[in-house]
């Protein structure tokens, strides 16, 4: 009995001393940098209207990567911000194709406003969020908490889903 | 029996009584007869000394004892004599009209009487005491039994199977009767007797209140049910081990009336199937009346006012008729619907009332010469065309309106439209969307023919002669490329008929229109709506004049212009911009060189009494809302425009609440809450809008996806006249989950008055002038509604 254990004890041994050595030897080759073209969605035509750029996001916290792109804001002159400064994505989750998103206090406090701004800010999130596959709706939160709207407008105690209207009618 | 002591005063009574007895005995137009009394077909007692007073017999008391189980204990000194039977003891006094049962008192018809030593009692209450029915002839009187007893009696008193159950020994003979005022039932069972005591019972069922029981004559039995109201019922004779039962089944009962708030219908629900029921119109009160016969009422309130947009109250009655009850309810009408009357598949016991207006739409048709959009109904029905810019169409939505087809596309294609699309919008609204390649000015008609009824949509082509025009669509389109042409050409043009001058004289109550021309001409007067203008089109005519000639808008005028609308064929156009739908007169002939109109304006603008507004001026307190590129605030904005705009529409009569008076931070919950609780009409929330960017300007109004009706016609009327008022750019109304928007159930608005985050939009923001600007341009907006709806009302 006590050599069996002994046998299983150094198996076991010897697996996590591959799988170390492998991860060391990956850190130094690197890994293979998965990504994916995402449409980001930003304010367009005195924030009556949503338009998208496309930009490549790295797959691994994929979320948290779409939400730091956005707060970055658009590359296109005609494309406006949408996330006021010092927002930040605490925690996220995916429950039943729900996206839960958990900001900062930030994200309200240093918000601009109006009914304008708040659909921007929040459906540039929805709408870029919803193209995935896997997300089919976003509620949001606010460190930790579920709010009733975020400055004072849009209903946010349900999840939302992806806003055609918003981009249906350009006027060019 | 102990002897009485008497005192010298009662001496004296009896004496006295004894007299009067005696004076008034003796004389009594007594005659003797002998008979003799026969007991259940044998002879009992022969020769019988009785005596006939009036129409009664009267037998010698103590002569019973002959036959019957009785002692007779004859007490001189208060000359009464004291039956014992039984367990009961009976005592009667000569001279009175009445016995003592036990130790109750009991009327008599005729007065003992004391006669020759002999007591006599009338026949009838010896034989009820006795427990048998009399008869008599001239040479017997009859005394037989009751051949039934009535065992027992209970009431049943289930929802469903609700009776009476009479228990008697042998098979019952009855009678039964309805009775009126008070309303009862009488049963009585023949050749029967009360085998014991029945106590009576207390129902309070909403239909019986109680069951009495009595021995009524000797050998019948009488059983009273007191009701509430007439009873309709059914009876059953049941033979049992012991005897038999005689069943008084109440006929089923509607016990429950109700409102479904949601569904929006009734539903009567009784204690069995209501299969048998009938509808029908009454066009005289304007009432829909259902009836259930061979039913009963058993619902505790008869009138139901209640809150639906079709039926003002409903009174539910139970009415005699043809010797049965008939449920009726009666629904008075608001406005025209027809009931739609079915069983409930699930419960046959219920019957579901839903009052309905569903007008069918059966056609769309294009006429693309005319430009004239033909839709019928079956019914008539009153449209609802909102113009929406974005996207470039006309929204048509028809209340109360089913599309069978559910679904229909035309692809139109010609030079004013796109596509006609007509779907189910809602479960009772259908809509009509006219893409159109661009928004062009509509005219709205209604016509009938036989049958079915058509809501006529006309766009304006632009270069469009309407009626007058005798060329033909295909001419039209030449004469457009001519027109580009002609463009400058104005010496021409000036040449030949024109518009000299423009006049409005206004005075109370009404406003006279006047256009001067320099020769006779025809023209033609219409009237649009979105925004509402009258349009007077004069054919031939150049639309060249000195703004000097156009009077000043004033009085409900709103703007006057005067364009030349087409130049091939050559029309002028005068526009006079009106704050609401008005009804207009033209008092001048056909043909004429001074086109005279009169707008009677029998609805005054100051008119928002009994109208409930809630005014909410948005975020304050905690919540600062958006801040202006230069620091002023959101929440000081919102409430300075707000309380410009209760000032205005409470002068107006209108009954206003605000969200909050003063700065201080309201969830938006209670925001709508607060509107709801209210009961309010329509529900206006103030903002001053934000953007990241600087570049972001205008005015916008926000209500609810899918929003509709009155919503919609609350958010283009105050768009309009806001933005008309306070010039910013139009961003229209648009359609957002906006949280009070959604929580609060009437017409419901988002105004975004202008941004505070553009320098011009901030400092105007700043100005007490502009927000009174800002909140006259809303308050026209609402009257304008408010106008709107008591027009479609009428």
């Amino acid at each position: 009995m006590l050599h069996k254990k002994g046998i299983i004890d150094n198996l076991v041994l010897a697996g996590i001393s591959l799988v170390v050595i492998s991860v060391l030897i990956m850190t130094v080759i690197g890994f293979p940098q998965q990504s994916e073209e995402v449409k980001l969605y930003f304010s367009t035509n005195q924030g009556q209207n949503l338009d998208y750029e496309l930009r490549a996001i790295k797959s691994q916290k994929l979320y948290r990567n779409i939400i730091q792109e956005l707060i970055a804001g658009p590359t296109e002159s005609d494309l406006g911000k949408t996330i006021p400064q010092g927002a930040k994505l605490l925690s996220w989750q995916l429950q039943d194709q729900v996206l839960v998103l958990n900001f900062n206090e930030k994200l309200r406090s240093n918000h601009w406003g109006g009914s304008t701004g708040e659909i921007m800010t929040i459906y540039s999130i929805v709408n870029t969020m919803t193209q995935l596959s896997q997300v089919k709706a976003v509620r949001f939160k606010i460190e930790g908490q579920r709010v009733e709207s975020l400055i004072g407008h849009l209903d946010l105690s349900d999840s939302l889903q992806f806003n055609e209207d918003l981009v249906k009618y350009k006027i060019d | 029996m102990s002897a009485i002591k008497i005192s010298n005063i009662q001496k004296i009574i009896i004496i006295l009584s004894l007299f009067i007895i005696f004076c008034h005995t003796v004389p009594g137009l007594a005659a003797h007869r002998k008979l003799d009394l026969v007991v259940n077909d044998q002879v009992a007692i022969s020769d019988l000394g009785l005596v006939t007073a009036e129409d009664d017999l009267l037998l010698p008391v103590t002569d019973l004892q002959e036959y019957f189980d009785v002692e007779v204990e004859w007490q001189e000194v208060i000359k009464t004599a004291r039956i014992k039977m039984d367990d009961q003891v009976i005592k009667l006094r000569a001279g009175e009209s009445r016995a003592q049962i036990g130790d109750k008192m009991q009327q008599l018809d005729q007065a003992i009487q004391l006669k020759n030593d002999q007591l006599l009692v009338p026949v009838d209450f010896i034989a009820q005491v006795l427990g048998y029915q009399v008869e008599h002839d001239n040479q017997q009187l009859h005394f037989y039994k009751p051949s039934s007893r009535v065992q027992d009696i209970n009431y049943q008193n289930k929802q469903s199977d609700e009776m009476l159950k009479i228990k008697t020994s042998e098979q019952p003979e009855y009678e039964i009767k309805s009775l009126t005022a008070p309303d009862r039932l009488v049963i009585d069972i023949f050749d029967a007797q009360l085998k014991e005591q029945i106590s009576n019972l207390a129902i309070n069922n909403g239909i019986v209140y109680q069951v009495r029981n009595g021995q009524f004559k000797p050998g019948v039995v009488r059983i009273v049910l007191d009701l509430y109201q007439p009873l309709d019922y059914s009876t059953e004779v049941v033979k049992q081990q012991d005897g038999y039962q005689l069943l008084v089944k109440m006929s089923p009962k509607v016990t429950n009336f109700a409102y479904d708030n949601q569904e929006e219908r009734f539903a009567l629900t009784a204690t069995d199937e209501i299969s048998d029921y009938q509808v029908e119109f009454d066009s005289k009160s304007d009432q829909y009346i259902v009836e259930i016969p061979g039913m009963l009422l058993d619902v505790v309130e008869e009138e139901f006012v209640i809150d639906n947009q079709l039926v003002e109250q409903v009174n539910l009655s139970q009415i005699q008729r043809n010797g049965t009850s008939v449920v009726r309810a009666k629904f008075e009408m608001k406005k025209w619907f027809e009931m739609d009357v079915k069983s409930d598949s699930k419960n046959p016991n219920r019957l579901i009332l839903t009052p309905q207006r569903l007008v069918e739409l059966v056609d769309i048709d294009y006429n693309s010469s005319t430009a004239e959009i033909k839709i019928s109904t079956k019914h008539p029905v009153e449209p609802r065309v909102v113009p929406l810019e974005k996207g470039d169409r006309l929204i048509v939505d028809f209340p109360e309106t089913i599309f069978r087809e559910i679904n229909q596309q035309l692809k139109i294609e010609d030079d004013l439209i796109e596509e006609i699309r007509t779907a189910q919008f809602h479960k009772d609204i259908a809509r009509t969307v006219i893409d159109l390649e661009e928004l062009v000015d509509y005219e709205l008609k209604s016509s009938s023919s036989g049958e079915s009824y058509q809501t006529i949509i006309k766009l304006e082509r632009p270069g469009d002669t309407a009626t007058e025009s005798v060329a033909s669509s295909s001419e039209g389109k030449e004469d457009k490329d001519k027109s580009k042409e002609n463009k400058d050409n104005q010496e021409e043009l000036s040449s030949d008929k024109r518009v000299e001058k423009v006049d409005i004289i206004s005075q109370t109550g009404e406003t006279k229109l006047q256009v001067n021309l320099n020769s006779e001409s025809n023209y033609k007067v219409r009237k649009f709506n979105y925004p509402d203008r009258l349009v007077i089109d004069i054919p031939g005519a150049a639309g060249y004049i000195k703004p000097d000639k156009i009077a000043q808008p004033q009085g409900v005028i709103k703007d006057v212009r005067v364009s030349q609308f087409s130049r091939q064929p050559l029309m002028a156009r005068v526009v006079f911009e009106l704050p609401y739908d008005m009804d207009y007169q033209v008092s001048s002939n056909d043909q004429t060189s001074q086109i005279e109109l009169k707008l009677t304006d029998d609805s005054p603008e100051l008119e928002l009494t009994g109208k409930k507004i809630v005014v909410d001026a948005g975020h304050g307190g905690a919540d600062p809302g958006a801040i202006g590129i230069n620091g002023i605030r959101e929440k000081d904005v919102n409430l300075g425009v707000a309380q410009e705009l209760v000032a205005l529409l409470k002068e107006a009569g209108a009954e206003v609440k605000v969200t909050r008076s003063k700065d201080r931070y309201i969830t938006l919950w209670s925001r709508a809450n607060m509107a709801n609780e209210f009961d309010s009409d329509i529900f206006v929330s103030i903002h001053a809008n934000a953007h990241q960017d600087d570049d972001a300007s205008g005015t916008e109004t926000f209500v609810y996806p899918d929003s509709y009706g009155d919503t919609l016609v609350l958010a283009k009327t105050v768009q309009d006249n806001l933005q008309q008022k306070i010039g910013l750019d139009n961003r229209g109304v648009r359609f957002d989950e906006l949280y009070v928007l959604e929580k609060a159930v009437m017409p419901s608005i988002l105004v975004e008055v202008a941004f505070l985050t553009n320098s011009q939009g901030e400092s105007l923001l700043r100005e007490t002038e502009f927000r009174k600007k800002a909140a006259e341009g809303i308050y026209k907006g609402i009257v304008a509604f408010f106008n709107r709806q008591a027009k479609e009302d009428r």
